[in-house]
């Protein structure tokens, strides 16, 4: 008789952390640890995934399977980082306020490449379209429109150390003080409004 | 919004640019996305593909998901259309109907068994799904009665931790713990099935 196999399950407040984000119950600090807890720790991946199939198979056994889990999410991997990042705006950068500042910030050329793959960005960002009804439940393809005529000066915006650099075209920056929401620390993302008035006129489709 | 959808939390770390975040999202939903896109698509080779088209559809469009329903039900929508117009896609290419046509209309024994399994779901592959399906239900029956009860009020249930805290006349922080211990019990239980084998990593 196994009884009292429990005891055998050691305090481990990390992977009691990683338990209650499976159920959404924790904070945003909470969360963070432990989607840090999950990049960097090969068995916190493999635990989040025993604990999510555990509770796939609780509620349905033709979900027991797994095995090709792995192969499944490195090939998402392999896409995802193809993807150009999410355009939301983060708490934690600083305000990007040009003449405010008085040439404080630093310009610098930046090759075509990569002025290209930031216009690919603001291009998808611009483009997504917002179908009838509410939460895209019709989607279109979100097909990238360079916008930007190469080469375009950028400026490197400095994050603070635990968010990337931002690279901003000045043409940008002054559409975007323009759309106050945008620059607010909004954390649900840019307000649907903005997209939709942004350059796309849903009346010329 | 985090007491009424799970997901909120990771969704949120997502639209401020968390890819791992979604990643942590893709493996929760993988397998019932997959079912979901079998379900509706007969061509088995390409349930993984249409899968994955669904979570970079959802990836992309994540900016305008307001929450306003429950993420998975927003993602299911999405498994639906993006399968849907896979199957638009084929019905317009002569080429493509015409080998899924010969195959189905194959009346060999061998070959329709081969149709009804999916190139996953190989003997073998079977035969494990079976061992962590019992494997799950022994843990399960071999838990403290307290342990069980939260993980089933937690997982089949779907209730709150404030919830089950008033079911079971217990604080939250208990509830919180059980469900913990109930989970590594059976994980552990789980983990030589599910055990990397060498070189292999996430």
């Amino acid at each position: 008789m196994v009884q009292g196999r429990d005891e055998r399950v050691a305090a481990d407040p990390l992977r009691e952390a990683l338990s209650a984000l499976v159920d959404g119950e924790a904070d945003a600090a909470a969360a963070g640890d432990g989607v840090s807890q999950w990049r960097d720790d090969e068995d916190a991946k493999a635990t989040w995934h025993a604990y999510q199939l555990i509770g796939d198979v609780l509620r349905s056994e033709d979900l027991a399977g797994g095995h090709r889990d792995r192969v499944f999410l490195q090939r998402m991997h392999a896409r995802l980082i193809k993807e150009p990042a999410l355009l939301a705006p983060a708490p934690d950068l600083p305000q990007a306020a040009p003449a405010a500042h008085g040439g404080v910030l630093h310009r610098w050329a930046v090759p075509v490449g990569l002025a290209a793959g930031v216009a690919l960005v603001l291009g998808t960002l611009l483009v997504v379209r917002q179908g009838p009804g509410a939460d895209g439940a019709v989607l279109a393809d979100a097909k990238p429109v360079l916008s930007l005529q190469p080469p375009v000066e950028l400026v490197a915006v400095a994050g603070s150390s635990s968010s990337p650099v931002l690279l901003r075209d000045p043409r940008l920056d002054r559409y975007l003080a323009a759309h106050k929401q945008f620059q607010s620390a909004n954390a649900m993302g840019p307000s649907t409004g903005f997209i939709r008035s942004a350059t796309y006129d849903a009346a010329t489709r | 919004m985090s007491s009424t959808d799970p997901d909120a939390l990771l969704v949120d770390r997502v639209k401020r640019g968390d890819m791992h975040a979604f990643e942590m999202l893709v493996v929760k939903y993988q397998r019932r996305i997959q079912r979901l896109v079998a379900r509706m698509v007969r061509d088995t080779e390409q349930v993984e593909d249409i899968a994955q088209e669904t979570f970079i559809r959802a990836y992309r469009a994540l900016p305008q998901f307001r929450g306003e329903s429950a993420f998975y039900t927003w993602l299911y929508r999405i498994a639906v259309n993006t399968a849907k117009k896979t199957l638009m896609d084929m019905k317009r290419d002569p080429v493509v109907t015409e080998s899924a046509l010969a195959s189905r209309g194959d009346s060999n024994e061998t070959s329709s068994l081969e149709n009804e399994l999916s190139t996953t779901e190989t003997p073998e592959a079977v035969l494990a799904s079976r061992e962590i399906a019992q494997t799950v239900n022994a843990a399960i029956e071999a838990l403290p009665d307290d342990l069980r009860q939260a993980i089933v009020l937690r997982e089949i249930e779907g209730l709150a931790y404030e919830e089950i805290a008033s079911l079971m006349n217990c604080p939250i922080g208990t509830v919180r713990s059980r469900i913990f211990r109930a989970r590594e019990a059976i994980a552990q239980r789980l983990r030589p099935l599910l055990g990397t084998k060498p070189g292999e990593r996430w």
